[in-house]
């Protein structure tokens, strides 16, 4: 029941990626393809006919010698919206597959469309060709800046090929610490994808790099420690302990950022543990009454952290203490902790 | 006062986090554009230098930026949106959001850009679960830090625009006017039934103006 178009399509991914079962076309929308995903459960994928020059492949093939930046840019914004309205994620995904990795090794500045796109529309498959690009040394420097920021927000298929994709950012990052620190910055926050790997190297940048990167290595340790990268990380709690105490360090040193100040604090009380829960909460009580640019709101974001954890008992405790002889501070504090946080719909 | 009115004259104290409209219709389909003040507590007129960051304005004006408002070329501060009913600690949680977003902006095209569809992903969350603001306008921005620093301005599911009937949440519509009037009032979030003066400027300064300092 596959047609010439459809199994051209599906030629290029992997059957057990997708565990697929069976597909079938039905007569009267023969453009619907179901996907038996698994046992017992399915996927419908919609694939509407597209105009010739409007899939992913042929859009990228136009500009596979392009190397304006504005260019590149505008095409990336107007794949999202064509993939978007045509549905046609899985054709992107299967072009990353193949043609995108040849891409990799003809060094095509437009490869760094498909990674943008990719990375947007959380589109599978991008993560071979991350890793490709972040292990060639020649890569294309536009091409390299996008995989390594859009690094964190796509999948990886498994924690080898993370670990693939850290090794090479990691060389990048370094490489560009040592050049200008705000064009490592976005990149930053990918050293995630080392789980807890990269918390050595992170720490390193938040203990004595320039303000600009270590706010950016802080918000990567507050992803890795907060638990919202996928998979979640598991962290020592010998390596927390180091965490708040280099992050209220670098607090107290001068030099500190409006933007540093908030990121190190909220990290502290993402990194408390019991052996740290005093020195994280005199930090957190010294920035909410007396800190810097975004020191207070950082300790509200700490303090709710910890009042939410598996330290809050013990935390709500100490907090209570340290604010007992200011009753305003005190008040003005329990108030921010309790704001309802948003529930999020898409 | 909630809504400190810098072209009417009025003067006060800004503070980082606060919302900055610009009234003078650049753009005739978008006539008001609001980003969010990320400088630090000052003394302002009309012509003082303001930092402020944001989306666009509108469809292919680039992507999302700090850029110096009042200053030839780009915005003007016009109106200032004040939350004077909450602590300015929570107010700063604004701006310490605003920050942690700038890291996601990106390196080719113009992610966070213009789109009159919000997309935010909650599958993809970033710092301790605040999801991923993909594209939107300048306003769904502006609301999304606010809401995700529990500010919430305009209750989208009361308040809502008529084109967003029967479409999904994430083609919803968020008007700046609309918010403009959440801080003339003064009442967070704004619950009220749609008016199409909140679509409007300068109508969308209806009802009884807050008094909140």
């Amino acid at each position: 029941m596959i047609n010439d178009e459809l199994h051209a399509l599906l030629a290029p991914l992997h059957a057990e990626d997708f565990g697929l079962a069976s597909t079938h076309l039905s007569e009267r929308a023969p453009m619907r393809v179901c996907l038996v995903v698994g046992e017992g459960s399915a996927s419908v994928v919609e694939l509407r006919r597209l105009d010739p020059g409007t899939t992913p492949a042929d859009r990228l093939a136009q500009v596979r010698d392009e190397r304006d930046e504005a260019r590149l840019g505008e095409v990336a914004d107007e794949l999202v919206t064509e993939i978007d309205r045509y549905g046609s994620s899985l054709m992107l995904a299967a072009w990353l597959g193949t043609t995108g990795r040849s891409w990799v090794v003809e060094r095509r500045p437009a490869l760094a469309i498909a990674i943008e796109v990719a990375a947007r529309l959380n589109v599978r498959d991008a993560d071979l060709v991350i890793v490709d690009v972040l292990a060639d040394h020649d890569a294309h420097p536009l091409v390299k800046r996008v995989a390594a920021q859009r690094a964190r927000h796509v999948q990886f298929r498994d924690h080898a090929t993370r670990c693939a994709a850290w090794y090479g950012l990691r060389r990048s990052l370094d490489a560009w610490l040592e050049e200008d620190a705000s064009q490592a910055a976005p990149a930053i926050p990918s050293a995630v994808l080392g789980d807890a790997d990269a918390v050595p190297w992170l720490l390193d940048v938040v203990a004595r790099r320039p303000p600009e990167a270590a706010h950016a290595a802080s918000l990567g340790l507050l992803d890795l420690l907060s638990g919202t990268t996928s998979p979640r990380v598991a962290v020592a709690d010998r390596e927390r302990e180091q965490v708040v105490r280099t992050a209220l360090k670098r607090f107290s040193e001068s030099g500190t950022t409006a933007a540093l100040a908030g990121s190190l604090i909220w990290l502290s009380g993402a990194a408390a543990t019991s052996a740290t829960l005093g020195e994280a909460i005199e930090g957190i009580h010294q920035a909410f009454t007396a800190g810097v640019g975004d020191a207070p709101a950082g300790a509200v974001a700490a303090g709710r952290l910890l009042l939410q954890g598996p330290l809050s008992g013990e935390a709500s405790r100490q907090f209570a203490m340290a604010m007992a002889p200011e009753t305003d501070v005190s008040q003005r504090f329990w108030a921010l902790v309790h704001r309802p946080r948003p529930q999020w719909r898409s | 006062m909630a809504l400190l009115r810098l072209r009417s004259g009025e003067c006060g104290a800004i503070r980082p986090g606060d919302a900055v409209f610009d009234t003078r219709g650049g753009e005739p389909e978008y006539p008001v554009h609001v980003g969010i003040y990320v400088g630090e507590t000052q003394d302002i007129d009309g012509s003082t230098v303001l930092q402020a960051q944001g989306s666009p304005r509108a469809p292919g004006k680039g992507s999302m930026q700090v850029a110096p408002w009042n200053t030839p070329g780009n915005y003007a501060a016009d109106e200032v949106g004040q939350r004077r009913d909450v602590d300015p600690v929570a107010v700063l949680g604004v701006r310490m959001l605003a920050s942690a977003v700038l890291l996601e902006v990106a390196q080719l095209g113009s992610y966070i850009r213009w789109e009159a569809r919000r997309r935010i992903d909650t599958t993809r969350t970033m710092r301790d679960g605040i999801p991923l603001f993909l594209e939107g306008t300048c306003s769904q921005f502006v609301e999304y830090l606010y809401e995700a620093a529990g500010l919430d301005l305009v209750d989208e599911e009361v308040t809502v625009c008529p084109e967003n009937a029967g479409q999904p949440r994430d083609a919803w519509r968020l008007l700046p006017t609309t918010q403009v009037h959440a801080f003339w009032t003064g009442a967070y979030p704004l619950r009220v039934p749609w008016d199409d003066k909140l679509a409007r400027w300068d109508a969308c300064l209806f009802g009884s103006r807050t008094h909140d300092r």
